[in-house]
């Protein structure tokens, strides 16, 4: 992350510039940050800004949905590391954003929303599409403000954004009221940005206290996460992996940092994770947690979890530090600097690097499922290879989620957009629709499912009217599965409202749209399949058919340790 | 044993809110709450909690609520007593006896 320049915050005398409303100094300040695309849905009170848009270089995207809008500002950032951006109307144009902002809140990308309000006398008074959504938003929102004085809009858009991509990146809200947006006023003020040195540097005490426990292991494990890429911390991990060989293993939003062949890569840890990796983690007597918040998808029963291991805990934001689990060593700093400091030289850990890459050689994934019908995992390996470098998946959630975690292969964190801490149904689609159009060149896959793809099924209109390059992947098990999963083994197979035996005709659904769409029946039909997705320049569905007894394994059960793992 | 909490903060709007709701949310329930303003639009926030969660730190409070940018700074006392509300120029909040 770039640090921001150290300097003062008090205000400068007003800025000489034309006369605009509040509204165009929202579409004149966007421009002038470098913003390009915004993804959003019109409305009452946010016409002002729709108004102004008109001639703006800035390409608006229509979607659907306004939850779209989120999610696909929210790929966008994933994808580029840059804010994405929403816009909205007043009252449920507002609350429809809301579980967008949500799903940037918890995986930490960095969003600047602006949402339309009724006019400031208006306010409170239970107004015509007001809700208050400031107050709504505080528990999912790095910052917000309501802006009231229409000369300060273009400054606290400015430094949203500044917010939004410093530190901890995280998703800003800003309320424009309608008399601000309609006001024209003939200069604006330029608040300086707050100042932001950058990520600390962890002290020298701290390495030596580190690299001593990291010399002194005979069973350590890297443990990383979403805030490696966050940190661009990517390569420095490859390095430090490569020059210690210690054994690592990866959250669901660590996926991609590590190459999937380096040897010493134990793929995910966790609930869905591998035996080699939760192995290693359990028996490890040192834990290097990078990037990482320890969470309970990732660790199991806490008290449970590296029960021998001596923790070195670095991220950005101090208050992850110690919040579920004490760190011996504890660092609040640039990541990257850290790691490439901390170079113990030899270690002696031959026998437990051994043990693990036996044991990851001894504990793959068996592709070799009987029947003729589609397997999925097969299915996700194979169209992940032959996508190559190029492949970037973008996932609803559920059982396939699960399978594109454990299967495909990565070649950057940026490649795997997945809702991981708030795990929204329907991100899917419109994430791929954002990731398509971040990057136009990759081969992005929708890989949702039969449950996922109906809760913005819609977004198949916004995929068609921009000619958006995405590629849908639905894998169609009549079911919410991993629900019928839970059910089957944890609720005495007393099915409850997961049967989905009335979908439509998802090809044909697709087709109304106006997108290309086929099906795919058996496993022999999967190699043309991935052949044709791959190959299509527009949107285009592939309905895949998959038996609804499939379960994702291995499976930690909940209030278990990372050891209980069941599998099929 | 009540931890309790000094924040100065920005008096802009929806700071108070914005610290209130975090601290609920963070597994705190507010025993007392005494505001007084400050100078440069600043006010100081004295702030009693109870965890309702065993094992709850209170210094992952304070660093949360550090992050919050109306927060000029904060400090937590883990083994302060409950404070009096303020007869002059505080916002005072008691538990009802």
């Amino acid at each position: 992350m770039t640090a921001l320049p150290v300097i003062q915050t008090a205000p400068t005398a007003p800025e000489e510039a034309p006369s605009l409303t509040g509204a165009q100094w929202v579409v004149r300040t966007l421009e002038e940050l470098g913003v390009t695309r915004i993804f959003g849905y019109p409305g009452g009170a946010i016409m002002p800004v729709y108004d102004a848009l008109v001639g703006s270089s800035l390409k608006h995207i229509l979607v659907r949905h306004e939850q779209a809008a989120a999610f696909a500002a929210d790929a966008e950032a994933r994808v580029t590391g840059k804010a994405g951006v929403c816009l909205a109307t007043s009252g449920p144009g507002a609350t429809n954003l809301l579980t967008g902002i949500a799903n940037a809140y918890m995986d930490s990308v960095p969003m600047v929303i602006l949402t339309g309000q009724v006019p400031s006398g208006l306010m409170g008074t239970d107004a015509f599409q007001e809700v208050d959504v400031f107050g709504m938003s505080l528990p999912v929102v790095k910052h917000s403000v309501i802006v009231r004085d229409p000369a300060e809009v273009s400054a606290t858009i400015t430094e949203a954004f500044q917010i939004a991509e410093s530190g901890r990146p995280g998703p800003v809200l800003i309320d424009l009221p309608k008399d601000v947006l309609q006001a024209e006023v003939p200069s604006r003020v330029s608040l300086r940005p707050r100042s932001d040195a950058g990520p600390s540097r962890a002290s020298d005490a701290d390495i030596n206290a580190a690299m001593a426990l990291l010399a002194s292991a005979k069973k350590p494990v890297l443990y990383m996460g979403g805030g490696v890429a966050m940190a661009g911390a990517t390569q420095a991990v490859r390095d430090f992996m490569a020059r210690t060989g210690v054994p690592t293993v990866a959250t669901l939003k660590g996926l991609g940092v590590s190459h999937p062949d380096a040897q010493n890569f134990l793929g995910m840890l966790g609930m869905h994770g591998g035996r080699a990796a939760n192995m290693a983690v359990q028996e490890s007597d040192l834990l290097i947690a990078c990037g990482v918040r320890f969470d309970d998808r990732a660790t199991g029963k806490l008290d449970g979890f590296a029960p021998d291991a001596r923790i070195i805990h670095i991220d950005a934001d101090s208050a992850e530090l110690g919040k579920l689990r004490s760190a011996d060593v504890a660092i609040a700093g640039g990541l990257a600097d850290t790691l490439g400091r901390m170079d113990p030289g030899y270690l002696d850990i031959a026998p437990w690097r051994d043990l693990c890459a036996a044991r990851k050689v001894e504990h793959a994934f068996d592709y070799n499922a009987p029947g003729s019908g589609v397997f999925a995992p097969g299915l996700l390996k194979q169209l992940s290879e032959a996508a190559g470098d190029k492949f970037i998946a973008a996932c609803d959630v559920g059982q396939h989620q699960m399978w594109v975690a454990q299967h495909c292969r990565f070649a950057r964190p940026e490649a795997h957009l997945t809702s991981g801490g708030l795990g929204a149904m329907g991100y899917g689609l419109p994430a791929g629709i954002g990731a398509a159009m971040a990057d136009p060149d990759a081969q992005v896959i929708t890989v949702t499912g039969d449950g996922s793809i109906m809760m913005n099924i819609q977004e198949l209109a916004t995929a068609r009217r921009y000619g958006v390059p995405v590629k849908i992947l639905l894998l169609d098990n009549s079911s919410l599965g991993l629900v019928r999963q839970w059910q089957e083994y944890f609720f005495d197979q007393n099915f409850s409202e997961i049967d989905l035996y009335d979908n439509p005709d998802f090809a044909e659904v697709a087709r109304a749209f106006g997108i290309e769409a086929f099906t795919v029946h058996s496993r022999e039909d999967v190699p043309d399949a991935i052949e044709r997705l791959l190959a299509a320049r527009g949107p285009i569905l592939a309905h895949v058919l998959i038996d609804p007894r499939e379960n994702v394994w291995p499976l930690v059960p909940p209030g278990k340790t990372n050891t209980d793992m069941m599998e099929d | 044993m009540s931890p309790m909490l000094r924040v100065e903060l920005a008096q802009s709007e929806g700071a108070l809110t914005r610290l209130i709701g975090l601290v609920e949310r963070r597994g705190y329930s507010i025993r007392a709450l005494d505001m007084t303003p400050g100078a440069d639009g600043a006010a100081t926030a004295m702030i009693t909690v109870d965890p309702r969660n065993a094992g709850r730190r209170i210094e992952t409070l304070e660093r949360q609520i550090e992050r919050l940018f109306d927060v000029i700074a904060v400090s937590a006392m883990p083994d302060a007593h409950a404070i009096a509300a303020t007869s002059q120029g505080g916002m005072g909040c008691r538990p009802r006896a």
